[in-house]
């Protein structure tokens, strides 16, 4: 979570909500991202902060969530890192969540809610809406290979007993098209800020971002920068960094030897993958 | 079937003494009159130089196998088994097993060297005539043996891979070349659900056609060997496709079985389809970018057959007939530019900027259960590196293993046995926990299943924006609405995570449909293919992949050969020239018969 990680640690409970402290108080600092409402993310999306240490993103969704006779509108606040990966959510006042039967969410559903929209690679990535209420036959019990039929096992842990439909709808509104808008956007804004938020991250996602906008001769220049990031050993992160490193950076003796000096703080793994690229003889 | 074995493996050792000034004879582990517990593996025929016998015993020992031979002349034999310790360690090698000759077991274990290889076993007195031999297993955990070698002369065997294929040619007296040949209108390699759609296609349309087929049963990643479950839509071949498929059982099913006994009646009642099973090409031979023959050697026997067409269809998976022949291949992840494949969504998870070989991994399935007694499963410290504390008592499709420095083919080997790893050490781990007593092994499986392989360069490449602007083409005759979807290794991202578990990424797109143009070889001009070897790109095989969308481009290209016949055209005439007649048929499929 990089520098969220204080914020998560830091949730707040307000009128079953999540709060999380410091991003709604900064919403004031924002610049409008997506004022007209497209076909891939119909509602107002901010970058709030982005000259400060900490910026993200924040939209108020406001959605119809329907299953096959009922439509109930759902409001919330949500926040995006830069790189588009949803980090939290905050309830609207006089807008609580509700499940199928209309009964309001409690704490833990809002919990549940939350650790949902925080995995990117859920069930609900996979399955078509009308899968939602077809995942108790038994032949549905693996949803291999990806897509047709979810388990009705995975499906339980995906979404909130009783509010599948809002589980659904709001997991790919979160996780959606907006991922793309919010990363074509943090590129386009592309500010020493950001990148310095960028690249101190622990998410790779942040940290690719940043270094996508790299040419050689960043990584000629910024040599130092480069040894940092390896040494945190995140292994997408290295094997992107290590695919760009081939040839002339690595024939220059006082890089090979910047990263032999490096190698007894990396770990097991990273070490190995480092000598399938560099002779660290 | 047994007699035929001794005659053949009689003939073979009278043949090696002929002639032989130091008497010594080359027996094949696969060519065994029984193999008791043990199992033909074929799969890295191309890597190590044979199929060969593994104990696939699940932690239990398996029966011996055993095979009589014949001595011509009396004296002290010494024993060299080829094998291969596959954990090798700071422990015992976990695929332990002895040898005996005619009932007596030789002490040294084998199993025991790196890499493929002679083992000496220790010398045997033998007399003239009928005499046994015999594989002990010691261990139940994957011991192999390729063959067994005896010589009177204590002179080490052929150890170099690249002179043992002529070293072997000649004990066994065999010459370059087929001495049977058949003739067909149509020759398939590869039984999996793009083979048999294929033959059913080519055989309705009048063609006399060979299926060739590595394995004792159809079906491929669907059989009872691998069992998953066939997905997609059956697109214009419901009746077709219908014959071959699998329900959408839970993967990892015995209930594959039924479906392999489904599959081969159905292909059985097509008169003029030539079955050949367990027997696996090793050649395509091409004159002036055309094929003339296929070779292929029965898995068992070692017989071998020339297979002559006018065409030959690829469905091996791994691409081997256009290999063989030529043709033009593709591996690996293309960079995100070469076919305009970006997808900002997933950056460099979905499409590198940079080309690389990090592409969807192949899996094993397999399933516990719990039994009425308790249940013993070793210890496996040759498995614990590789699972560290992970525990699981079922494998699901995300049990999977890709690294970018191993290739699917190349190291298909290796891939394996990190499979087996993997689920031996997560079982271990599962029985560690209270009350998993009585939790035992109920199947694993040891052939792989392959998502990702060569794919061979047709007319078109087939690619993400096929699919993302849904480009109904006028040769489309494969259908699709699974959604894209390629894998990736889940400790890319989640640093705590075992490299055997991989993860999805999804592109929902709608209908997408697959030219005829992506299912012939750019160059070799007789050549068809169809199943995973189809001319795509990493991401074009997202979607398609899966075994109905496959078996859909099987029947495609069965159907195209019997335009190719009725003209005497290349498969690409069929596109520039007869294509109403060729999509009228297709779109008609559901009709026929």
């Amino acid at each position: 979570m990089g520098v969220y990680k204080e914020y998560i640690c830091l949730f707040l409970w307000i009128s079953g909500g999540l709060l999380i402290p410091g991003m709604s108080q900064n919403r004031e600092d924002k610049d409008l991202v997506l004022g007209i409402p497209e076909e891939k993310f119909a509602h107002p999306l901010y970058l709030v902060g982005q000259k400060t240490d900490s910026a993200f993103y924040y939209s108020r969704i406001f959605t119809p969530v329907c299953d096959d006779s009922v439509c109930n509108l759902v409001k919330l606040d949500v926040y995006w890192n830069l790189a588009g990966k949803y980090l939290s959510f905050d309830t609207v006042p006089g807008f609580p969540l509700t499940k199928n039967d209309h009964q309001l969410f409690v704490t833990r559903d809002y919990e549940k809610l939350h650790s949902i929209l925080q995995d990117e690679y859920s069930v609900l990535s996979r399955i078509e809406k009308n899968e939602l209420v077809q995942t108790n036959k038994p032949e549905k019990q693996d949803g291999v290979d990806g897509y047709s039929g979810a388990t009705a096992k995975e499906l339980k842990q995906d979404v909130v007993e009783g509010a599948s439909f809002s589980s659904f709808t709001l997991w790919n509104l979160v996780n959606g098209d907006v991922r793309e808008i919010i990363r074509k956007n943090t590129i386009k804004q592309y500010l020493p800020k950001i990148e310095q938020q960028l690249l101190k991250s622990h998410d790779s996602d942040m940290v690719l971002l940043a270094l996508k906008n790299w040419n050689k001769e960043d990584y000629c220049s910024r040599f130092d920068v480069i040894l940092e990031l390896i040494k945190r050993g995140d292994a997408l992160v290295n094997f992107y960094i290590l695919k760009n490193l081939q040839g002339d950076i690595l024939r220059d003796k006082s890089n090979q030897q910047s990263i032999k000096n490096i190698m007894p703080q990396l770990d097991e793994y990273t070490r190995a993958f480092i000598k399938k690229y560099v002779d660290t003889k | 079937m047994k007699k035929i074995l001794i005659g053949l493996l009689s003939i073979v050792l009278f043949s090696c003494q002929s002639g032989e000034e130091i008497k010594s004879l080359l027996i094949e582990a696969e060519s065994f009159d029984e193999k008791g517990g043990w199992s033909v593996d074929p799969q890295f025929v191309e890597q190590m130089g044979s199929p060969y016998l593994i104990a696939h015993g699940m932690g239990s020992q398996v029966e011996d196998a055993s095979t009589s031979f014949m001595i011509e002349e009396k004296g002290t034999y010494h024993v060299w088994v080829r094998t291969k310790d596959w954990a090798p360690g700071n422990w015992e090698a976990p695929g332990q097993f002895k040898v005996s000759v005619n009932h007596m077991e030789l002490s040294t274990i084998l199993g025991t060297r790196e890499e493929w290889g002679w083992q000496y076993a220790g010398n045997i007195k033998l007399e003239k005539g009928t005499n046994t031999l015999g594989l002990i297993d010691l261990t139940g955990f994957n011991g192999r043996c390729d063959a067994i070698y005896l010589s009177q002369h204590k002179k080490e065997p052929e150890q170099d891979n690249a002179k043992m294929v002529q070293w072997r040619q000649k004990l066994r007296n065999e010459s370059s070349n087929s001495s049977d040949k058949k003739e067909y209108d149509l020759v398939i390699t590869g039984g999996g659900l793009a083979g048999c759609a294929a033959a059913i296609a080519a055989a309705e349309q009048g063609l006399k056609t060979a299926l060739i087929h590595d394995r004792p049963v159809l079906g491929g990643n669907a059989s009872n060997e691998i069992r998953v479950h066939t997905l997609g839509i059956y697109g214009h071949f419901e009746r077709i496709l219908k014959m071959i498929d699998t329900e959408h059982y839970p993967n990892g099913s015995p209930k594959a079985a039924q479906e392999d006994e489904k599959r081969l009646k159905n292909i059985q009642k097509y008169k003029n389809i030539d079955l050949y099973l367990d027997w696996r090409a090793h050649n395509a031979n091409s004159n002036d970018n055309y094929i003339s023959h296929v070779d292929a050697r029965h898995n068992q026997t070692g017989e071998r057959i020339r297979f002559k067409a006018p065409y030959f269809v690829d469905c091996t998976g791994d691409g081997w007939i256009g290999y063989w022949a030529g043709a033009e291949r593709m591996y690996g992840r293309e960079s995100s530019d070469t076919y305009d494949e970006h997808w900002e969504q997933h950056g460099e998870l979905w499409s590198p900027e940079k080309a690389d070989n990090f592409v969807m991994g192949s899996s094993l399935l397999w399933r516990s259960h719990k039994v009425d007694s308790t249940y013993v499963f070793p210890e496996v410290p040759w498995a614990m590196d590789v699972v560290g504390g992970y525990a699981a008592k079922e494998g699901s499709w995300k049990w999977e293993y890709s690294d970018n420095d191993l290739h699917q083919v190349d190291d298909a080997e290796q891939i394996r046995d990190h499979m087996l790893k993997a689920i031996y050490g997560s079982f271990y781990n599962e029985k560690q926990k209270a009350g998993n007593d009585s939790l035992s092994l109920e199947w694993v499986g040891f052939l792989l299943g392959k998502r990702e392989s060569y794919r061979l360069v047709g007319d078109h490449v087939y690619n993400f924006n096929d699919v993302k602007n849904n480009v109904a083409f006028r040769d489309s005759v494969v259908v699709e609405e699974r959604a894209v979807d390629v894998h990736f290794q889940q400790y890319l991202e989640k640093a705590h995570k075992p490299d055997f578990l991989s993860e999805a990424l999804f592109y929902r797109s709608g209908r997408y449909y697959v030219p005829y143009r992506s299912l012939y070889s750019k160059n070799i001009n007789n050549l068809f293919m169809a199943g995973r070897c189809f001319s795509c790109t990493h991401l074009g095989l997202g979607g398609p992949r899966v075994m109905l969308t496959t078996g859909q481009m099987g029947a495609a290209v069965g159907y195209a050969a019997s335009i190719c016949k009725k003209y005497n055209v290349k498969p690409r005439e069929v596109y520039e020239k007869y294509l109403d007649e060729y999509m009228a048929l297709v779109l008609s499929s559901d009709k026929h018969k």
